[in-house]
């Protein structure tokens, strides 16, 4: 098969010594920095790109590319340990990968996150070798009434499937909503809830807003907590590193559902990685037996978005490489690469230029392997630095969370924002308010506003346009539904409970 | 409610009163983050439906989030038997015991993250970030009882070295490095 | 709180130089690394611009150029910075168009182009395209013309976002050929172009760094460029001058400058280094052709100073023109 030769080209391509060594470099650095919260692949990479100028076009992209999925992974690591994750997709394996870690169970928990990844690159690489052309064509199917339907679909899963109430999840969605309404508007230019700060001008930044709800938040409260904070269980022998029987069989079925998502979503410019971890997890929760267990550690919920948010990771590419069309300001900067060392992404590039193509295609998987490789041992590392005392860990969190912010913008609002929204996430904890969906909601907004106006501005004011279109009406038809699995069940209990119980109060 | 409340008029006493603490001040929080961003939101021109305004839908979103929060607000809240009340009451507060935390050392966690971070935007241009790295751990370390001074010597000084190590000179950050 | 945060800048800004110990004499320039302030983020096509060229300008003066990336409001948050930052020729910026005329004209920041700056030298230009989808039943840019005057209101037009400089090009096409279409403002270049590729919109003028991959693969078809000649990278395709708008250009450009008070002698110098190097090595204009870019310098730092002054005056009502029409 033509397929196969084309990959066996390309593997000829990647395996060359310094193909290899920049493949390794990339990877090894990712891991690192996407360990460091803040810190995330865009700011690594817009470091680096000086240095690639001097290198071939393929060792170059290579490298960048080994750095982005590396930092991917490693923001996965902190994520789990540390309750500390640095971008939408990190923050879903979080909520179920930390409190894994909390029982002691960060072995596990790390190593089922290095074999899914793999695992999730490995399909979603076949996906792009065979059918990347196609499905550049299929995003292009998605048009702002599309977009917005979809955005409506993953904000109502992002409600419905945290802990605790509908109620309460809607509640956070929407002010996160409006959370990412701060900044300038987009159509008109008008600045909206800037109170006067130009640093806001641009919006709030979705990195400082999770590292101070989730991060900040988690270190205030265990401060808060003294001696009555749950300890890592220390010392863990090294058989209990090793995920169980159990383990994997739960993640079987998750793992191949969460690629699949974000495999498909990952070719949607802009929003897919992050509703596809939304939507892996939700799903879960969805059919798991019992969905109560999500949000306490449950396996299932760390694979399926992690193999989600993999996936997405590799397909994001797509759109990138065959239209020349940047999902992300990650890719933004790789399509630059690409630019200045003068390969023209497009559909042709795959017949024009298939050195690089098919050995890009190769070295992701080289890739994947090497952080597996890379990532195992690591993990014992890792749970043993957890077993550090509390004491000499939180000044050390919060040393990188200060240095983090800072660099962002080199400008001290940010760590002070931080902050503010690191005492606004301890109350929200201390009110039992889950902040995923907030947080959805925040990176939502600006696409959900853009393409609600859009949308209307296209068929002059008439909102049937969001019915009328197939994929539009599909989306729309799955949120509600979504919404009516939730209050149905419910509303029937409540209602039994009402005439069973009339003495009991009704806001149960 | 009103026909519970009736029902149960002539045994019992009935009374309204925050059961749920969390759910209650939840939705207070709800009400006042939508009222402020209602408030603030006025101001911006609402459009029309063809041409939507900047201020259309944070006017949607604020009333939606004012609604949400008085309906977790309301379920805060009970309405019924004094005690089917304290019943609910008694949920709560073991719930507050088991992840509650001592009033002393939540004030003294927040004062010192709080203090430390805004000692390190002040001090970090001016004073690089080796000294500021070392006054964030150090102001810090007000937040835990059990660290002593000789500890918070030695992890500030660790913690001086590997950032300056890590973010100057292993991902090249242009930060200053000292005064 | 415009000033407020204006003293805030400043004295941070102040308290900066202080602690880099600015005032050191300045024998030798430069000794040690510039700073660089992309006012764009990493990636766009100031940015590549603006880093192709620091990367040669860094080994002939022989220092490390960091590039800073501040990115926001059409380029004004970091051209703000940049603003502020010291004077000692420790900190340069990209400036643009878009910096000094669009962004300046519709954010209302808090410096101005002219006064806030020393102004060393253009760098380049990257001319704007009309743009439209393969199966696009125009041929040529009349035929948008003639369909959109039979039409009115009834084509799509995308740009890069509402007072952005391509939102400002296809304001002077409507405005000079009496066309009625629709404006859909988009988050940027790419996802206009997406949108003109999945045949949401009928035509956009894209930036041609951006739009040039999509051209060259045959994604999106050009009709016109905005520059007064031809792009040598698209030599086939006519200038909208020719297509019959007379005195029609819409090109970004993009410079060197640095804060106001940067003394002269540094300004002259770096000038004088960057002139002879747009001007005369080969590599540095084939890699700026490469990213899409026009090389292109400035005689002096003051005719840079007059430009900047003359393209600010003649902006003014056509901004202000295009942003009433979105009120």
């Amino acid at each position: 098969m033509e397929l196969f030769a084309n990959i066996a080209h390309g593997f000829d391509v990647a395996l060359s010594p310094t193909t290899l060594l920049y493949c390794f470099i990339g990877v090894t650095f990712g891991t690192f920095v996407g360990v460091l919260p803040g810190i995330g692949p865009l700011a690594t990479i817009g470091l680096l790109l000086p240095i690639t100028f001097h290198l071939p076009p393929i060792e170059a992209i290579v490298m960048l590319a080994g750095i982005y999925y590396g930092a991917m992974y490693g923001g996965s690591t902190t994520a789990i340990l540390l309750n500390l994750p640095g971008t939408a997709a990190s923050l879903m394996v979080a909520l179920d990968g930390h409190p894994m870690a909390k029982q002691g169970r960060a072995g596990p928990a790390l190593v089922m996150t290095t074999l899914v990844s793999f695992f999730a690159a490995c399909v979603a690489i076949v996906f792009i070798a065979a059918f990347a052309p196609p499905l550049a064509r299929f995003a292009l199917s998605f048009g702002s009434p599309e977009y917005f339907s979809l955005m409506v679909m993953g904000l109502i899963a992002a409600a419905v499937l945290v802990r605790g109430s509908l109620v309460k999840g809607l509640a956070m969605t929407v002010l996160g909503l409006l959370l990412g309404t701060v900044g300038q508007d987009l159509t008109t230019g008008t600045p909206r809830y800037t109170l006067g700060f130009y640093p806001l001008y641009d919006g709030l930044s979705f990195v400082i807003v999770i590292i101070g709800l989730f991060g900040l938040a988690e270190v205030i409260n265990n401060l808060a907590l003294g001696d009555k904070r749950q300890a890592f269980t220390d010392r863990v022998p090294w058989r209990d590193l090793i995920p169980s029987r159990k383990d994997l069989r739960d993640s079987r079925f998750s793992t191949l559902r969460g690629t699949g998502l974000g495999a498909l979503l990952g070719i949607l410019p802009g929003a897919g990685p992050a509703i596809s971890t939304f939507a892996a997890y939700a799903l879960e929760k969805r059919v798991a037996k019992d969905p109560s267990r999500f949000g306490n550690g449950a396996m299932e919920g760390v694979t399926a978005p992690e193999a989600a948010n993999n996936a997405a990771a590799q397909t994001s590419f797509i759109p990138t490489l065959s239209l020349g069309i940047p999902g992300d300001a990650t890719m933004a900067i790789m399509l630059g690469a690409m630019m200045i060392h003068g390969l023209v992404p497009g559909p042709q590039i795959v017949t024009e230029s298939p050195d690089f193509f098919w050995g890009l295609v190769a070295s992701f998987w080289i890739g994947n392997l090497l952080l597996l490789i890379l990532n195992l041992p690591l993990v014992g590392i890792w749970v043993k630095l957890l077993s550090m005392p509390y004491s000499w860990m939180f000044p050390a969190i919060l040393s990188f969370i200060a240095i983090g912010m800072y660099s962002l913008h080199l400008d001290a609002f940010d760590v002070y924002l931080a902050l503010g929204f690191g005492l606004l996430g301890f109350l929200m904890l201390k009110l039992r308010c889950e902040a995923a969906p907030l947080l959805l909601g925040l990176v939502l907004a600006p696409l959900l506003e853009d393409n609600l106006r859009r949308s209307l501005l296209l068929s002059r004011g008439d909102p049937m346009i969001f019915v009328e279109r197939p994929l539009s009406l599909m989306f729309l038809v799955l949120g509600v539904g979504f919404l009516m699995l939730v209050v149905g069940p419910a509303a029937v209990k409540w209602w039994r409970e009402r005439r069973a119980t009339p003495a009991r109060d009704a806001g149960e | 409610m009103r026909s519970e409340a009736g029902r149960f008029a002539g045994g019992e006493r009935m009374r309204i009163r925050i059961a749920d603490h969390a759910e209650f001040w939840s939705g207070v929080m709800f009400v006042g983050f939508g009222g402020a961003f209602w408030w603030i939101g006025t101001d911006y021109d609402m459009g029309t439906a063809r041409s939507m305004g900047p201020g259309f839908l944070p006017m949607v979103l604020s009333w939606l989030l004012v609604g949400l929060g008085v309906i977790v607000l309301a379920k805060g809240l009970s309405l019924g038997s004094a005690q089917a009340v304290s019943r609910r009451g008694e949920d709560a507060r073991r719930e507050a015991a088991r992840s509650g935390s001592d009033p002393w050392l939540t004030a003294r966690a927040l004062g010192a993250v709080a203090a430390s971070l805004i000692f390190f935007g002040i001090a970090l241009p001016r004073i690089g970030l080796v000294l500021s790295v070392f006054g964030l751990v150090a102001i810090a370390s007000f937040a835990d009882p059990k660290l002593r001074w000789p500890s918070v010597i030695v992890i500030g000084a660790v913690m001086s070295a590997v950032c300056a190590g890590v973010f100057r000179y292993g991902i090249g950050l242009s930060l200053p490095m000292w005064p | 709180m415009r000033d407020t945060s204006k003293h805030t800048l400043a004295a941070v800004a102040s308290a900066g130089a202080l602690a880099l110990g600015a005032g050191s004499a300045a024998a030798e320039y430069p000794h040690s690394e510039i700073n660089l302030i992309v006012p764009f983020g990493a990636g766009g096509s100031t940015d590549i611009v603006g880093r192709t060229v620091a990367e040669p300008l860094s080994q002939r003066l022989d220092v490390p150029i960091v590039v800073e990336n501040r990115g926001g409001a059409g380029g004004t948050v970091g051209t703000m910075a940049a603003a502020n930052a010291p004077n000692d020729g420790s900190t340069i910026a990209v400036g643009t168009t878009s910096t000094h005329i669009t962004g300046y004209l519709v954010h209302e920041p808090d410096y101005h182009p002219v006064d806030d700056f020393e102004h060393i030298s253009l760098i380049a230009e990257t001319p704007y395209v009309l743009v439209v989808a393969p199966d696009s039943d125009f041929e040529s840019m009349q035929d948008i013309i003639d369909y959109g005057l039979e039409n009115p209101g009834e084509l799509n037009h995308a740009s890069a976002g509402v007072g952005s400089t391509t939102h400002l090009a296809v304001e002077m096409f409507k405005d000079q050929t009496g066309v009625d279409a629709v404006h859909i403002p988009y988050d940027g270049n790419s996802p206009a172009m997406t949108a003109v590729m999945g045949g949401e919109v009928d035509f956009t003028f894209v930036s041609f760094p951006a739009g040039f991959s999509a051209i060259d693969s045959g994604e999106v078809v050009a009709l016109a460029v905005g520059t007064r000649d031809r792009m040598p990278q698209i030599p086939d395709v006519p200038t909208v001058e020719e297509e019959g708008l007379d005195g029609y250009e819409a090109a970004l450009w993009l410079s060197y400058v640095a804060p106001a008070g940067t003394p002269d002698e540094v300004v002259d110098m770096l000038h004088g280094e960057i002139r002879d190097m747009i001007e005369n090595d080969e590599d540095v204009r084939e890699a700026l052709r490469g990213a899409g870019a026009e090389p292109m310098s400035s005689e002096s730092p003051e005719a840079f100073t007059q430009f900047v002054a003359d393209q600010l005056e003649s902006y003014t009502p056509v901004v202000e023109a295009a942003m009433a029409d979105e009120d």
